[in-house]
Formats: structure tokens, sequence, C-alpha cells
């Protein structure tokens, strides 16, 4: 497989900011051990029977989803909310749109949505003239910076607390404000709760829709999409179409592997429950409610080889697990999802013509499917995707096409194989210096950039054979 | 040594990389096995296990071999192979390769059956935690990751170092990571590969080891790889050498 030049000088860059990958590897460092804190706390079986359970209730919804979607969407309506079903990301993009335009709205605050990132939604409302804040702490600090999210979870984790003051410093007026963590958390405390006052339309994302009540769960450390959900008049919430529980038992679990997976919590601080909009003589909740349902990709997998990836709860424990994602951080990988899922979903929903090389960006250790709480397969969808842009895209490279087609011949025949490496062993000789090889042509020139390798010895194992068998009796 | 006064016939399947680069892997390999009283033979025929390809996603190519694997070790009644990784390219990916086929995914599945990892089998099938050998050196083990997380081979290497004769074990932090080779990610990917491998390295030095040990020789050659460009003189050694020492 070709490695694209753009994604190789993206991950070049990403591997040279080292103040970049010091901040991922300790953010990925915290969250991988709370998450391993958790499970020992909670027993290995215990944990075991819950992501089995786990798997058979997101198993059991994508295997019905148009069932459980028409029951949300019928909920939904029954209590006043709007819906839309976005076959597209432009189509959910032009619905938030017009209903701005309709509202006239000039004030947009959002809690934190990846689908939002994933159809652009921010840039689309500024280009109206909205003022659009993020209310996630991560995410106001990203869009400050004018940047994407580099992890599902934690947006701003390449960032460390003197990128954020500075960040923070452009926008204040009021005293220098130091880089202690406690310092810019009350600063984005203040900042934003201003922000809050003069809401024309709140934006939040979705963990998980119950279809039998029409609610929409939302988990926030930091109360955010709840002061949204209760303070806005017009409340928009953007979920993809695969995000749907049955009912709040199985929430039940899923909120507490959710959480434990993601960040080693017993529970995220902030679990709201919102049923749109408010009903008689209640006092807060929004007086509109518009429930975006966003496809984009995503039923073309229903049925498919790949359909378990939408299992995923967005936990983000894959990226955590991933020695390739500790390594280069979450922008490197190009589109909204990096890390493991992201390398399985990018050329899935985007195209393989696209992101087809991001199944090569990965060490296939299995350590994604392990960290999985819901038991998606990542490591075989990576062995699965390679395959179709091999064998079903034609789109190999052709030195590799040659490689493999010339070692399988020679590797199916003993002889052959045994020929072959004779021949590499006689011809080894002008590179090699004291037993070992340390410079050479392409490709293992790429290979000895930062190591050694050993030549091959003066006889083969099969050639020792003989020697060793001697001895014993047929 | 016999089981019940049978004596266990097994093949060994030395793998390319141990045929190419490390003879001496799979001498010792064939030492301890036969201290322990096993019948080794070593079927001619036997190349690769295909997993080059497979991870390539040159499925054709990789069952061609494959195909050929199985017939070189169709008579064999337990085969032996001194790489975690080989051995879960059998049991992973050659039921993958010939799902569906009508003849081959019968024999694929016979192939799996009686296919073990070295330590696997010692601990697992012969039950022996206890080789006799004595190495005096302190030691630590990288637990690779296709033989733990796919195959769930994680304790019995280490069950069988403990008990060598003089060996001080120290546990590696982060033993479970991967050390970054990945096939030929190493290659094409190779700088995000020498990040990785890194890491492993800083770990290892971490812990003061005179001698790192594995059960699966392209990792090893990768760390190992590391270390000597690095100039650090730490040794690598796969877990059938340090089994063979001292007896």
């Amino acid at each position: 497989m070709h490695i694209e030049p753009s994604f190789r000088r993206r991950y070049q860059k990403a591997l040279a900011d080292q103040v970049m990958i010091k901040a991922v590897k300790l953010g990925t460092g915290r969250l991988r051990g709370k998450r391993a804190q958790a499970i020992e706390e909670v027993g290995q079986e215990r944990w075991a029977n819950f992501r089995n359970r786990a798997e058979a209730i997101r198993l059991h919804v994508i295997q019905h989803l148009d069932q459980y979607l028409e029951q949300l969407i019928d909920n939904v309506l029954k209590k006043g909310g709007h819906v839309c079903l976005a076959k597209t990301g432009e189509e959910a993009v032009r619905y938030i749109e017009e209903l701005a335009k309709k509202k006239n709205a000039k004030n947009i605050v959002k809690s934190k949505s990846m689908v939002s990132e994933e159809i652009h939604l921010n840039p689309a409302l500024e280009k109206m003239g909205c003022k659009v804040i993020e209310s996630d702490l991560g995410e106001w600090i990203i869009q400050l910076a004018n940047e994407t999210p580099s992890h599902i979870i934690v947006p701003a984790m390449h960032k460390n607390r003197f990128q954020v003051a500075d960040l923070f410093n452009a926008v204040n007026t009021g005293p220098k404000i130091p880089a202690e963590t406690a310092d810019l958390c009350a600063f984005a405390r203040q900042y934003l709760r201003q922000q809050f006052m003069n809401i024309d339309i709140g934006i939040t994302g979705c963990n998980f829709a119950i279809a039998d009540s029409g609610a929409v769960t939302i988990c926030t450390n930091e109360g955010n999409a709840r002061i949204v959900s209760a303070l806005a008049p017009t409340m928009v919430t953007i979920m993809g179409m695969e995000r749907i529980l049955p009912s709040i038992e199985e929430l039940a679990v899923m909120l507490s592997l959710l959480a434990r997976s993601a960040t080693g919590q017993k529970l995220t601080v902030y679990n709201t429950l919102s049923t749109g909009v408010r009903i008689g003589e209640e006092l807060d909740g929004p007086q509109e409610f518009h429930l975006v349902i966003v496809d984009n990709g995503r039923s073309k997998l229903l049925g498919s080889k790949y359909e378990k990836v939408l299992n995923c709860i967005r936990c983000g424990s894959c990226l955590n697990a991933c020695p390739v994602y500790r390594n280069i951080g979450g922008h490197a990988y190009g589109w909204v999802y990096p890390g493991p899922i992201g390398a399985v979903l990018s050329p899935l929903y985007q195209g393989m013509d696209k992101y087809g090389e991001l199944a090569y960006a990965s060490t296939l250790c299995g350590a994604c499917h392990v960290a999985c709480p819901v038991k998606i397969p990542l490591h075989d969808m990576l062995y699965a995707l390679r395959n179709d842009k091999v064998e079903l895209e034609k789109k190999g490279e052709l030195v590799e096409d040659i490689t493999f087609k010339g070692w399988s011949a020679a590797f199916a025949t003993m002889s052959r194989y045994r020929f072959s490496i004779r021949m590499a062993r006689r011809f080894q000789f002008p590179l090699v210096k004291a037993g070992k090889i340390a410079f050479g042509p392409p490709p293992i020139s790429d290979w000895l950039k930062y190591r050694d390798m050993p030549a091959l010895p003066d006889k083969f194992f099969h050639e020792v054979w003989p020697e060793l068998n001697k001895d014993r009796k047929e | 040594m016999t089981f019940g006064g049978v004596i266990l016939k097994a093949s060994l399947f030395v793998t390319c990389i141990a045929d190419m680069m490390y003879a001496e892997v799979g001498e010792s390999t064939v030492r301890v096995l036969r201290r322990l009283g096993v019948d080794l033979d070593f079927p001619e025929g036997q190349t690769c296990c295909g997993q080059p390809a497979y991870s390539c996603g040159y499925h054709k190519e990789a069952a061609h071999v494959a195909k050929k694997v199985i017939e070189v070790f169709e008579h064999s009644e337990r085969i032996i192979m001194p790489s975690g990784s080989c051995a879960s390219m059998v049991h992973h990916g050659y039921p993958e390769l010939f799902r569906g086929d009508p003849v081959w995914e019968k024999k694929a599945h016979e192939f799996v059956h009686k296919t073990y990892e070295f330590s696997q089998f010692i601990v697992d099938v012969l039950g022996v935690t206890d080789v006799g050998a004595t190495f005096n050196k302190k030691v630590t083990y990288h637990s690779s990751c296709h033989m733990s997380r796919l195959l769930g081979i994680e304790e019995q290497p280490k069950t069988l170092l403990k008990n060598v004769k003089g060996l001080d074990f120290v546990e590696l932090p982060y033993a479970f990571d991967c050390c970054g080779f990945g096939g030929t990610f190493s290659m094409k990917l190779s700088d995000i590969s020498g990040a990785i491998v890194e890491e492993k390295v800083d770990h290892i030095v971490e812990t003061g080891a005179e001698v790192l040990v594995g059960c699966d020789l392209t990792c090893l050659m990768n760390i190992g790889g590391r270390l000597s460009r690095r100039g650090i003189p730490v040794k690598v050694m796969h877990l059938a050498q340090v089994l063979d020492q001292g007896v």
C-alpha cells in the first residue's frame, strides 16, 4: 500500500512536535491508568460480563435499527419535538442553517458533539454571521486555537497548560491569567457563563437516545450540556443514527461502561436526560426542540462485514490503547475520528480512496479490540480493510504487488524458498559489518533508519538440522 | 521423561524468521523439547506461515503459501512453533483465509487444533514448569502482542523463566505495549515505528536487566536492533535459549 505524501507529512509534523507528543502521552497515560484501575475495582470477570452485555445490547440495537429509529422519532414528535433525518452531513447542516435563519439567531452555544465536527457545522453557522461558542472546556480551547479535536473525549489533549494560558489571555480583558490549571478553569467558567446569558439556540451532542421515551442522554463532566439544554429557548441535538438504546434499562449498563472506559470514572459527573420542550408548568427546558439524526455513511454499513463498528459508543479507549495514536496524536489521521476507530471509520464513511491508507497506520497489536467496551473487532477490521484495498479495489502498490506475487511463488516451494534465502546470504556481504547491517538500499533503509539488522548467518536452521538429528531414532 | 509411558511425538515448525536469521533459537528449541522427552521431527518442505502477505492485505498470496504449509504438516500429531505471532497467524489467520472453502476450511481447523506456541506446549501440554535450566542473570520479559492478546499466552513464559535457577526476574513496565514492529509497518511507517520502539527500549533500560527475553523473534529483532543502534549492552534472547542454559 502506498502511503500518500499528505498523510506522511501530517504524521511527520506530529512526530517533530515534541510538546504536542508529550501532552498526548501524558493524557493517554492518565486515562489508560485510570481505566485499568477502574477495571481492577470492578474485577476482571465482572468487567468481561459487562462488556458481553454491552456488546449484546449494541448488536441488538444495530440489528433492529429501523424499528428503534421509528420508535424514537415517534416519541420525540409525541413530546412536541421536531425531527430531521439527514441522509448526508450537508442535509443536516442545511436544516440547522434554516432554523438559525428562522429564529434570527445571533448567539449559538454548543456542548460537545463529534457529529457536528463530522458535518462541519460551526464554519457553516459562522458564515451566516452567527456567533458560535463551544461550552465544553476542551472544545472551547481548540475553538480559540482554530483547530479540530485531536481526541474523541479530550479534544484538546494535545495542548499543555501554557498553550492554553496563551489562548485564554488572547481573549481575556482582565489581568493576565497564570498558567495554573485552577486559574485557567476559573477563567473559562466565568467567560463561558456569560455566553449562556443571551443564548438563542443551544446545540448539544447525544451519547444515547432512548427509543421508548424519546429522551436524549448527554454526559459531561462540566455540566455545560445541562445549562445549554435548560437555558436555550431553542435546543438542537445532533446524533449519529446508530446512537440509540431501547430503554433506560440498557442505559444503566452503558453509562457505567462508558465512564469507566473513557476516564475510569464510575459515572460521568453530569448525566442529563432531556425529553425536549418544556411542558405545562415546567420551569425550564427549551420551548422548541429539534433532533437531527445524521446518517452520513452509517446506513451503508448495515448488513456489511463492518456492521459491528456501529456498536461504537465513542469512549476513546482504543485511542489511549493504541501505540500509533500515542506517538502521533489525533490530527495526523486527517479526519474527525482518530486512532484505531478512526482508521476504520474514516475509510468506511468517507471512502477508501480518501482514507484507505489509515488501515495501514497500525502495528496490528490488537490493543484496540481488547480496550473496546463493546467488543468491536477493530483489529480484524483493519486486516479486512487492507484486504479490500488490495483485492477489491486493486489499489495495492505496484512494487508490493510484485513483491508478494514473487514471495508467494517462492515461499510455496521449499527449494525456491531455500534458493532465494541462499542468494540473499551470498549477496549481502557489501552491507555486512561485524555481523550486522546498519546501512542499505530501500526498502531496508527504512528499517535501518532506526535499528540495526542482524546479517544472515553462515548456517540456516535447515542446514543445522541434519547434525541435530543424527542421534534421533526414526 | 515420558508422559504416562508414552513418548510424545511432535513436529517443529521453525518459522522462516528462525530458519533464516536465528538458527540457534531453532537449535535450543529442539534441545529443550527433546530433554523433556518429546520426539521431535522437522518435516521437510516447510517455509513460512504466510503472515507477511496476510497482514498486508494479500490474502490470495498468503493462502497459496498456507496451503503448502498445511500439506507439509498433514501427518504431524502436534506442531510446535517458537513464535507467538506465527502461531496466532495459524490460529486466527488460517480459518479466516479458508472460510467457506469446502476442502481447505476443514484442513485449516485441523491444523489449528494441533498447533502450539513453544511455551504453551511446555506448560499446558507437557505440564512442566521447571525445565531444570540455570541462568545467573537479571532478566526481563517483553510480552508480545499476538501471543498475549490473540493466543492468550501471558503467564506460561514467565512461569518458566521464574523457575530457572539463578535467574533474577524483573517485570518490564508496560510489558504488554507493542514494540512497534508490525511487519511491514516498521518499514512503511518507519518513523512512527521508530518512536514506538524507542519507548520500549527506554522501559527496558529502566529495569536494569542484563537480558531481554521474548517469544517472538521479529519483536526481538526490532527491539534488539534498536538496542544495538543505541549501543545499549542488553542482550536479547528467545525463551528457548534461556531454557537451554546450564543443563
